[in-house]
């Protein structure tokens, strides 16, 4: 190779470029405090400009009254018709977000299971808004979907804490968590609700440590006192997830 | 505060890819390569909101990186610095297979090569004939003569040439 030629292989290096989805998630990390500040704003406008027309309807004549309140609730089933296409960042968002917490006062269910379906959801918006490439949507999104991720490790820790579930149950769930924070990874982005996963953690240690000493009370195969050894590595090091997907494989 | 988040908004947009590149080349991971430069921006934006006087935001954000790649390899303990000169840079092993994928093996070959020159070698090569930058730019950042990057990039060639002569 030549000089010439070295330096064209040189200028050819030019091909190595990032991803454009983990650009477009950098820069929204960067200005990440300024664009949640600028989103409480708005909700706090749109919360002000509610209550205004709240008493203007009340100022109305009874007929006036009853076409403006049929108006009203024709335009606010659109809104909530509408929210529900909204993402974090949106003005409307707040809207789903309420409607979406009603409806789990409304038809019950436990808090483990609220929380997990809420987290899935932020988790999905935020997959869609780094696909669409909505930049300005991003950092709240990343923001809810944190808080929500938060949210369901706290839920599941309690679970875990109060013995609510069996170690199926919470496997079951942890697995969740974990393949949710697996689909944000392929798209470059790295939640993590470091505080309460380490509570979880700690709830878990107990729960792995029981497990251990009831499988090496009973009688095993020889590949099972194997797994058994990983298992107790896996505890050792404090990788109680692993270790607790690891048991739920040897309890089946 | 709006008009200094456009600027540097700019500065990310026509900086992001030479930065990332010359992070890329010095450690031949994708992720630690977007790990370290989101860092870079993120120092480059801590910098740039507190309204420091920035003259020349490229270079500076070319020290940051520069600088944040030998603390990595501190960390990891790759590198015995004795002194900024002569720092050899070893790439983490196996190179990335997506670009294994869109690198002809001849500038695979180069890849390979310039990972194992001299840090100063490396950054004068990559910016000359990579990022087009200016001499007197050059100067600017290692805080030379210029006459001594004209040696410099000479010399570095000449080692290049070597090392894939060798290999």
């Amino acid at each position: 190779m030549n000089e010439k030629q070295l330096i064209e292989a040189i200028r050819k290096l030019d091909e190595i470029k990032p991803r454009k989805e983990w650009v477009v998630f950098a820069k929204s990390q960067i200005f990440e405090d300024i664009a949640e500040r600028k989103v409480l704003k708005k909700s706090f406008l749109a919360e002000k400009m509610s209550g205004v027309l709240d008493v203007f309807s009340v100022l109305t004549h009874q007929r006036k009254l009853a076409y403006a309140m049929a108006t009203l609730a024709f335009m606010i089933a659109g809104v909530f018709g509408f929210a529900q296409y909204t993402v974090p960042g949106d003005l409307l968002f707040s809207v789903k977000r309420a409607t979406e917490q009603s409806q789990t006062v409304f038809t019950g269910g436990n808090n483990l299971k609220n929380s997990l379906e809420n987290y899935d959801r932020r988790v999905q918006d935020l997959v869609r808004v780094v696909k669409e490439n909505r930049e300005s949507n991003i950092p709240s999104a990343i923001s809810e979907a944190k808080a929500s991720m938060a949210g369901a490790v706290k839920s599941l820790t309690v679970a875990v804490t109060q013995k609510n579930k069996n170690i199926k149950e919470i496997a079951l769930e942890i697995k969740k968590i974990e393949e949710n924070k697996k689909q944000l990874k392929t798209l470059g982005i790295d939640i993590s609700a470091t505080e309460e996963t380490k509570e979880l953690d700690d709830a878990l240690a107990p729960l792995v440590e029981s497990e251990i000493k009831d499988l090496e009370e009973i009688s095993l195969t020889e590949k099972q006192q194997e797994e058994i050894g990983v298992i107790k590595e896996l505890y050792d090091n404090g990788k109680f997830v692993e270790a607790l997907e690891e048991i739920l494989l040897i309890s089946n | 505060m709006d008009r200094i988040r456009e600027q540097f908004s700019n500065i990310y947009d026509q900086y992001i890819e030479k930065i990332y590149r010359f992070v890329y080349l010095k450690v031949d991971s994708r992720e630690i390569a977007e790990d370290l430069t989101s860092r870079v921006f993120l120092k480059g934006w801590e910098a740039y909101k507190s309204q420091k006087e920035i003259l020349n935001p490229g270079a500076f954000l070319y020290r940051i990186a520069s600088n944040m790649v030998i603390d990595h390899y501190r960390e990891k303990g790759r590198t015995k610095i004795v002194s900024a000169e002569n720092i050899p840079h070893v790439a983490d092993p196996g190179a990335d297979p997506h670009d294994m994928a869109i690198l002809s093996s001849d500038v695979n070959i180069v890849k390979i090569a310039i990972q194992k020159l001299k840090k100063d070698y490396q950054d004068v090569i990559v910016w000359y004939y990579l990022d087009e930058m200016p001499i007197a730019d050059m100067a600017k950042i290692m805080d030379k003569p210029e006459g001594t990057i004209r040696v410099m990039l000479h010399r570095g060639l000449k080692e290049l040439k070597g090392i894939i002569q060798e290999s």
